[in-house]
């Protein structure tokens, strides 16, 4: 699906857009770039533009915000785009007086063309762009950081949204309902006694379905307030950091003691990686380990499996009226078993026992290399210990020395911790599937949700059997299980795709900051190659990140979407912007980038000499009105006092 | 019309439904059909329930 903006339209909007059109559908037309300076309406177009794409319904307040002037009564911004080659317009028409606001749509397949109220968008367009998924091509800065935030579920939504994969989710609910329906149909055409069944079965079912929908709604509480603590927590630390700050020396304590934790840091990862790898062989483990291995290889030698037994044991079963599970041997189970018994125990199989016997007997190792990794990463984790406790020190003194503020910080920053330590436990009680732990932690079907979900598989069995649609119930999981499979493992093979060449990129982009995406979950995950997870990053990294990003995933993408783009190099440095200038442009079919004039240099003069670029220039006259100039010697050579919009 | 699906997708649909040795080869060309036309969202009741009754199962279960 091919969709391509070709131009849109202002009428009484702030910014003194009174009557602008913008016009993209004459060539040149793959890359626009529009300079308006602050206070010409870039935010609110911007805005307007998101909203025309997704339907969003704006608030009272919005739409009053919107006016050109106090007495403006009304005003329009109509987009007018192509969508597989037919022409769509979507009108968003304001009423500031009343601030309401409405949708029209203009398209070519309705025979009169004329306008219909609300957005008509083709269906499998509507459901992509949604608001979060508009704002990854209607793209602003302020997003870049949001990718890379914890917390934020927009990276990872967004592959799945774009790859269509949310809609084999609706496939699975679909067979649901067809699973209820089908229970439905067969309870109302059971006898009195077995209607009984049913309606008990089916009430129970419904408690823990219920009660499932409380667990993952208090999940959902717990991990968003998580998050909230984490984040606070971050403020709370930096605040903290900035308080020693004011004190020379302790920040050149300080500054001593995060060097020494990242010499720390270095170490603890590269232990624990090399701990890691011993416990993968078990022989290095431990002394003892390594002499039960020899000892069990030497047994499995002595023991010698004879190759035919297995086939002869199915051959004598095959003969037999009784199964060794007690039921029936039938003719068609009898063929089943001759047919299926060379499957068993054959001769690669005995190979890999001999060849596990062979690697028994011979377990070498150095049955000590364990325990000194064991031994190093204790004192290092003390190391570590003592590093703290110094920081600690260091706000102690100051506290010491009347600093009250530093004071309660650091009692918010402990009670965080406690509350992360209990939130921490409570989703784990929740959410936990080792059995040892669900023991531990006294968890039931009422409180964990794997325990839960046992629960209502039980109820859904029985259901299923009470209205005599076990079958289908079944043959339905069967189904759902092999589509999750399958959507699981695209998204998986995708987000390393889109991870790799999203780091492809980066090192394009900004070679010499040994940036690269360690992992997309919710948010994008960073690593250096000094540390093992980046966290702080500049406001130009997070740019970078996020363009390296978004190219990668949209390019490639079943969908051909614009890239619209507000101030694209603000915050970069002049090297990166040249970069990003000359890598970004390529990836898009069509691309507009909305610029002020400190983002010629470097950026906008990237694109002077390519072919097929369209300049525009939006400014204020005297009357306070908006106006616009297509051409490059005017957008060269264009100076105006920026002003705050 | 081209198919939809993209290499991760059509991989994977391969890989899980060739994994599925105890279903028939109809059922897995069934929900490769049924899985290309869901994403695009272009599916009836009917075409999921003849592919849920394709399924081989075991009724035997835990009580």
């Amino acid at each position: 699906m091919d969709l391509r903006v070709l131009g849109w339209r202002y009428e009484n909007i702030r910014g003194g857009l009174r009557d602008v059109s913008i016009s993209l559908d004459s060539s040149p037309g793959r890359w626009t770039l529009i300079q308006m300076p602050n206070g010409t309406g870039k935010t609110t177009t911007m805005s307007l533009l998101r909203a025309v794409f997704s339907g969003e319904a704006l608030t009272p307040q919005e739409v009053y915000d919107l006016r050109a002037t106090d007495i403006t009564e009304t005003g329009l911004f109509e987009l007018r785009m192509s969508i597989n080659n037919k022409p769509f317009r979507i009108q968003l028409r304001l009423d500031f007086k009343n601030r309401t606001h409405q949708y029209w749509t203009a398209r070519s397949e309705v025979r009169s063309g004329g306008l219909e109220e609300g957005l008509s968008l083709p269906p499998e367009l509507k459901r992509l762009l949604s608001r979060d998924f508009t704002r990854l091509f209607v793209f602003d800065g302020e997003l870049a950081k949001e990718i890379r935030t914890v917390g934020k579920d927009r990276a990872a939504n967004a592959i799945r949204i774009l790859y269509r994969l949310d809609q084999l989710d609706m496939l699975n609910v679909k067979v649901d309902r067809l699973v209820e329906e089908q229970q439905q149909r067969s309870a109302a055409i059971s006898t009195a006694t077995e209607r009984k069944g049913v309606t008990r079965w089916k009430r129970q079912y419904e408690t823990v379905i219920t009660r499932r929908t409380a667990l993952w709604a208090e999940q959902k509480e717990l991990q968003k307030r998580r998050k909230e603590m984490e984040s606070r927590r971050i403020t709370v630390v930096a605040l903290i950091s900035g308080r020693i700050d004011q004190d020379e020396a302790l920040r050149k304590r300080k500054e001593q003691l995060e060097r020494e934790r990242q010499t720390i840091d270095l170490s603890l990862l590269e232990a624990t990686h090399q701990g890691m790898s011993s416990l993968r062989v078990p022989a290095k483990i431990h002394p003892g380990i390594q002499q039960r291995l020899v000892a069990l290889g030497g047994k499995l030698t002595h023991l010698k499996l004879p190759k035919t037994i297995s086939v002869e044991f199915f051959k004598e079963l095959a003969e037999q009226h009784d199964c060794v599970c007690g039921r029936p041997v039938t003719e068609p189970i009898k063929r089943a078993i001759l047919e299926r018994a060379e499957n068993y125990l054959a001769e690669d199989q005995i190979l890999v026992i001999n060849q596990m016997k062979a690697a028994l007997r011979e377990s070498s190792a150095d049955s000590e290399e364990f325990t000194r990794v064991a031994t190093q990463l204790a004192s290092i984790l003390r190391q570590l210990r003592l590093n703290k406790m110094a920081h600690d020190q260091l706000e102690l003194e100051r506290v010491e020395a009347g600093d009250t503020e530093l004071e309660n910080l650091r009692h918010e920053n402990q009670q965080l911790e406690r509350d992360l330590d209990t939130n921490a436990q409570k989703i784990e009680k929740l959410t936990t599937r080792d059995p040892a732990r669900q023991r531990a932690l006294s968890a039931s079907s009422e409180n964990n949700i794997p325990l839960c979900d046992i629960e209502v598989k039980r109820c859904q069995e029985k259901l299923a059997t009470a209205t005599d649609t076990l079958r289908f119930v079944l043959q339905s999981e069967c189904v759902k299980s092999l589509v999750s499979k399958i959507s699981g493992l695209a998204q998986l093979r995708l987000t390393e795709r889109v991870r790799i060449a999203t780091n492809e990129k980066l090192a394009q982009i900004v070679p010499s900051e040994s940036l690269s995406v360690s992992r997309i979950a919710g948010a994008l995950e960073l690593e250096s190659r000094q540390l093992s997870s980046k966290t702080g990053v500049s406001e130009g990294q997070s740019l970078a990140v996020a363009y390296a990003f978004l190219t990668s995933l949209l390019t490639e993408a079943p969908y051909k979407l614009p890239f619209i783009v507000d101030s694209p190099a603000v915050s970069l440095d002049t090297a990166v912007r040249r970069d990003v200038g000359d890598l970004i442009p390529e990836l898009f079919d069509q691309m507009i980038m909305f610029v002020i004039s400190s983002e010629r240099e470097g950026f906008a003069d990237a694109f002077y000499q390519r072919e097929g670029v369209r300049y525009i220039t939006l400014w204020r006259d005297g009357k306070d009105v908006t106006q616009a100039r297509d051409g490059l010697e005017y957008f060269r050579s264009f100076h105006q006092r920026e002003g705050a919009e | 019309m081209a198919s939809p699906l993209y290499p991760e997708l059509e991989n994977a649909i391969t890989e899980i439904l060739s994994s599925a040795n105890d279903q028939t080869r109809e059922f897995r060309q069934r929900l490769r059909k049924l899985i290309e036309n869901a994403t695009l969202g272009n599916f009836t009741d009917d075409d999921v329930r003849e592919v849920i009754e394709l399924a081989v199962v075991d009724e035997e279960f835990e009580d």
